[in-house]
C-alpha cells in the first residue's frame, strides 16, 4: 500500500502547522460530529422507552391466553388441571410457566371511594402457612423484595393505586365481584370480601400499577365462589420471538379460543412498529445530511487545492492516487467526526438525566429572574420531562451496541463513498490548464 | 549521448472550424548535459513546446523520443505519469509550491512519488535545499518565505530526483533584477556541477544568453538564434 495518499490527505484534513483541523475539514467534521452524537442520544432514548414498555408489559401479561368463549363471555374451566398437565408435556422447556388464572373486572371500595379495577388470581405456590410469589411476578417495591404473603385474605396492589387511594401496607380494602361467574350479568349476586394489603408492586406500566389487584388463585376462587374452576389458562414462553410457534403448539391441545399478547396489545405493538419506522426515517435523514456535508466539504478541499492537483500531476502523480487522496480526505473527516460523535453521544446519553436537570435549572433561574425583576410577574416552574406525564423513575436510556455499530459504519462508509465523486472530479483536472493559469 | 530527439512535431488547436497549428513541424535534439534556451515573442508557442516535451500535453503529429524511447510507447506501457515522474523536472514561472507542506516536504515529493523511503527522501531533499541556499528554511511554509526563495525551492524540487531533463518555463518571470541574477548564477553552477540537461524558455536576454545553445521560436517553428 502506497502511503503517499495518506500523507497528503491527512495534511489536507489537519491543515498546516499546529492547526487542529483545516477550515474545510472543521466544517464537515462538526456536521458529522453533531449528527452522530445527537443520533446516538435520540436512538438511545427511543430504545430505552421501547425496552421499558416491553419489559413492563411482558413481565405482567401472559404471552398466550387460552379461554373458552361463549356468547355471553368466558366460561368457567373446571378441568383445567388436566389441560395444564397436557400442555406442560407438549411445551417442555419452551414455556416458562403454564398457569390457571382468573382475570376479571371488579369493584374496590375503600372508605367512601369506589374504583373499578381488574382482579387477577395467579397461581401462588403454598409454602407452609404462606403463599410463595411466583418468579415472573413484577418487582415488589413495598415491602422491598417481598417473597411471600400470608395465606388468607391478603392481596397485592399496584404502587399507583396505593398512592391514588391513600393505602399503606396492612390497610384494608373491600373487593366486590359477581358470585359464581366472571362477568357482570343481569341478576347476579355480588360477593364482597375485605382484604389486607400485603404489598405494592410496580410494573412500570401506569395502567397496571393503578388498576390491578392480585390475589393468590385459591383466594380468588373463594371470592368468586367458583370452586376449583379458572377463567383462563396462561402460558409464558421462553422466547417472546416465538409467539407464532408457541401458539401452534397450544392449538393441538386447546380446541377453543387462543389469544396472543399481540392480539391483546394490538395498539401497543402498532406503536412500537411506528416508533421503529420513525427511527428509520431519522437515521435516513441523518445519512442524507452526512452525505451532503461530506460531498460539499470534499469539493471545497478539491477546489482549494486545484494548484496542488496540477503540480502533483505535473511531477508524476497518477490519477488513481489523486482519487485516493481526496477520497481519503472525505473518509478521514467522516471517520474522525463519527468516532468522536459516537463517544460524545454515549457520554451525553449516560448523563442525560443530569444534563436535562441542569438545563431545567438554568431555564428556571433565568426565567424567574426575568419575570420577577423585569416583568413583576410570577414564574411557574418549568419541568422539561414532567414526571406525571412520563411514568418512570429515571429517563429510560438504552445504548444498544448494535445501533452504535450501525450508525458508525454507515456514517464512515458513506463518507468514503460521498467523497468519491469530488475525488473523481479532481483527478480529471488537466494539469496543463492549471499551470497555464486557465483554471 | 543523445538525450532527446524531436521529429516533425505538430500541435494543433481546433477552434470550431478553424485549425491553428501552434507547433509546426519542429525538428530538435538535445544531448546529455546540454543547456538550451528558447526565446520568442508572446504567443509563439514556447510554453506549448515545453509542455509537449514534459508530456503535460499531447501532440498531433511527429514524435518525441526520450533516451530513444517514444512518448507514444511510454503512454502505452508505464504511462505518461511515470515518464514525468522519472524523466522530467519542471520549473514554472510561479513556483507552485504546495501551501500545506513545508519547504522540505515540497522538495521531498518527487522522491515520495517514486516510492523512495521517507528517510532517504528527507536526506536528499535537505541536501539539495542546502545547496540552493535554503538550509535555514526547511521547516517554513511557502507563505513564510520570499519570492526568490520560493523559486529556489522550486529548483530544488525539480532537481531532487535527478531527472534526465529539466524544463523551465520563464523561471525568472516573477523575480526582480537582483533575484534574477542570483537565480541565473545558481542555475549555471548547478548545471556545470551536476552536468544537467536543461531546456529553458524565456523572454529575458540574460537568462537566454547563459545557455550554450540558443534558439528562437517564431510562429511555431524553431530557428537558430542569430
Ligand atoms: N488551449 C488552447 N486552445 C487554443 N489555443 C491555445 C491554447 N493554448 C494555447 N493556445 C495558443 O497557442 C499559442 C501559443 O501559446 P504559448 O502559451 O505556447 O505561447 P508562448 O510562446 O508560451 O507565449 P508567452 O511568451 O506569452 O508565454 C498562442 O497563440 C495561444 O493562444
Ligand atoms: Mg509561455
Amino acid at each position: 500500500m502506497n502511503s503517499l495518499p495518506f500523507f497528503i490527505a491527512w495534511r489536507y484534513i489537519k491543515g498546516r502547522g499546529n492547526a487542529l483541523l483545516s477550515l474545510n475539514a472543521r466544517l464537515s467534521f462538526i456536521g458529522i460530529f453533531v449528527g452522530t452524537s445527537l443520533l446516538v442520544v435520540v436512538l438511545s432514548i427511543f430504545n430505552g422507552f421501547q425496552t421499558q414498555l416491553k419489559n413492563s408489559i411482558f413481565k405482567f401479561d401472559p404471552h398466550l391466553t387460552l379461554t373458552r368463549e361463549t356468547g355471553s363471555g368466558p366460561e368457567k374451566i373446571t378441568d383445567w388441571q388436566a389441560y395444564k398437565k397436557r400442555l406442560q408435556e407438549r411445551y417442555g422447556d419452551k414455556a416458562i410457566s403454564i398457569e390457571g388464572n382468573i382475570t376479571s373486572p371488579a369493584i374496590v371500595r375503600r372508605k367512601n371511594t369506589i374504583e373499578h379495577i381488574f382482579l387477577r388470581g395467579l397461581e401462588f405456590t403454598p409454602a407452609g402457612k404462606k403463599w410463595q410469589i411466583p418468579s415472573f411476578f413484577p418487582q415488589l417495591v413495598e415491602p422491598e423484595g417481598l417473597q411471600e404473603i400470608p395465606q388468607g385474605n391478603y392481596c397485592l396492589i399496584g404502587r399507583e393505586m396505593a398512592v391514588n387511594l391513600g393505602l399503606y401496607v396492612g390497610d384494608t380494602l373491600e373487593i366486590v365481584v359477581p358470585r359464581g361467574q366472571f362477568s357482570l350479568q343481569l341478576g347476579v349476586t355480588p360477593s364482597i370480601k375485605a382484604y389486607k394489603v400485603a404489598g405494592f408492586f410496580k410494573t412500570g406500566h401506569y395502567q397496571y400499577d393503578s388498576r390491578v389487584i392480585v390475589l393468590p388463585l385459591q383466594e380468588a376462587q373463594n371470592l368468586f365462589s367458583v370452586g376449583e374452576a379458572v377463567q383462563q389458562i396462561n402460558i409464558r414462553l421462553k422466547s417472546i420471538e416465538e409467539l407464532r410457534e408457541g401458539k401452534a403448539i397450544a392449538l393441538k391441545t386447546w380446541p377453543f379460543s387462543i389469544r396472543t399478547i399481540e392480539d391483546e396489545q394490538r395498539n401497543f405493538f402498532h406503536a412500537l412498529q411506528l416508533e421503529k419506522t420513525i427511527m428509520t426515517i431519522i437515521v435516513f435523514l441523518f445519512v442524507i445530511a452526512a452525505i451532503v456535508g461530506i460531498v460539499v466539504a470534499t469539493y471545497n478541499i478539491v477546489n482549494s487545492h486545484r494548484k496542488d492537483i496540477g503540480i502533483l500531476k505535473a511531477i508524476g502523480v497518477r490519477n488513481q492516487t489523486i482519487v485516493a487522496v481526496f477520497t481519503l480526505s472525505g473518509f478521514g473527516m467522516g471517520f474522525l467526526g463519527t468516532l468522536s460523535g459516537i463517544m460524545t453521544g454515549i457520554f451525553l446519553a449516560l448523563n442525560l438525566e443530569n444534563i436535562v436537570s441542569f438545563i431545567e435549572k438554568v431555564i428556571n433561574a433565568v426565567g424567574r429572574y426575568y419575570t420577577e425583576q423585569w416583568r413583576d410577574g410570577i414564574w411557574f416552574h418549568v419541568s422539561l420531562i414532567p414526571r406525571d406525564v412520563y411514568y418512570f423513575d429515571s429517563l429510560p436510556i438504552h445504548i444498544d451496541p448494535h445501533m452504535l455499530h450501525m450508525v458508525g459504519s454507515v456514517a464512515i462508509v458513506l463518507s468514503g463513498i460521498a467523497a468519491l465523486l469530488p475525488a473523481l472530479a479532481a483527478s480529471r483536472l488537466e494539469p496543463v490548464r492549471i499551470i497555464r493559469g486557465a483554471e | 549521448m543523445k538525450l532527446l530527439e524531436v521529429t516533425n512535431l505538430v500541435k494543433r488547436y481546433r477552434d470550431g472550424e478553424a485549425r491553428v497549428d501552434v507547433i509546426r513541424q519542429i525538428n530538435f535534439s538535445m544531448n546529455e548535459g546540454d543547456f538550451v534556451s528558447i526565446r520568442g515573442a508572446s504567443g509563439a508557442g514556447k510554453s506549448t513546446f515545453l509542455n509537449l516535451l514534459g508530456a503535460l500535453d499531447t501532440f498531433d503529429e511527429g514524435d518525441i523520443l526520450m533516451q530513444n524511447k517514444s512518448l507514444r510507447l511510454y503512454a502505452k506501457e508505464e504511462g505518461l505519469a511515470a515518464y514525468r515522474r522519472d524523466k522530467i523536472g519542471f520549473i514554472f514561472q510561479n513556483h507552485y509550491l504546495m501551501a500545506d507542506f513545508t519547504v522540505l516536504e515540497n522538495a521531498m515529493f518527487p522522491l515520495l512519488i517514486q516510492k523512495k523511503k521517507k528517510i532517504e527522501a528527507r536526506d536528499r531533499a535537505a541536501g539539495i535545499l542546502n545547496r540552493v541556499g535554503l538550509g535555514h528554511r526547511l521547516h517554513h511554509y511557502p507563505s513564510q518565505i520570499s519570492g526568490g526563495e520560493s523559486q529556489r525551492a522550486a529548483v530544488a524540487r525539480a532537481l531532487v530526483h535527478e531527472p534526465a531533463l529539466v524544463l523551465a518555463d520563464e523561471p525568472t518571470g516573477n523575480l526582480d533584477a537582483k533575484n534574477r541574477r542570483l537565480f541565473i548564477e545558481l542555475l549555471n553552477s548547478l548545471q556545470q556541477e551536476k552536468n544537467l540537461s536543461i531546456l529553458v524558455v524565456t523572454h529575458e536576454e540574460d537568462l537566454a544568453s547563459a545557455a550554450q545553445r540558443q534558439y528562437l521560436m517564431q510562429d511555431g517553428q524553431l530557428l537558430d538564434w542569430r
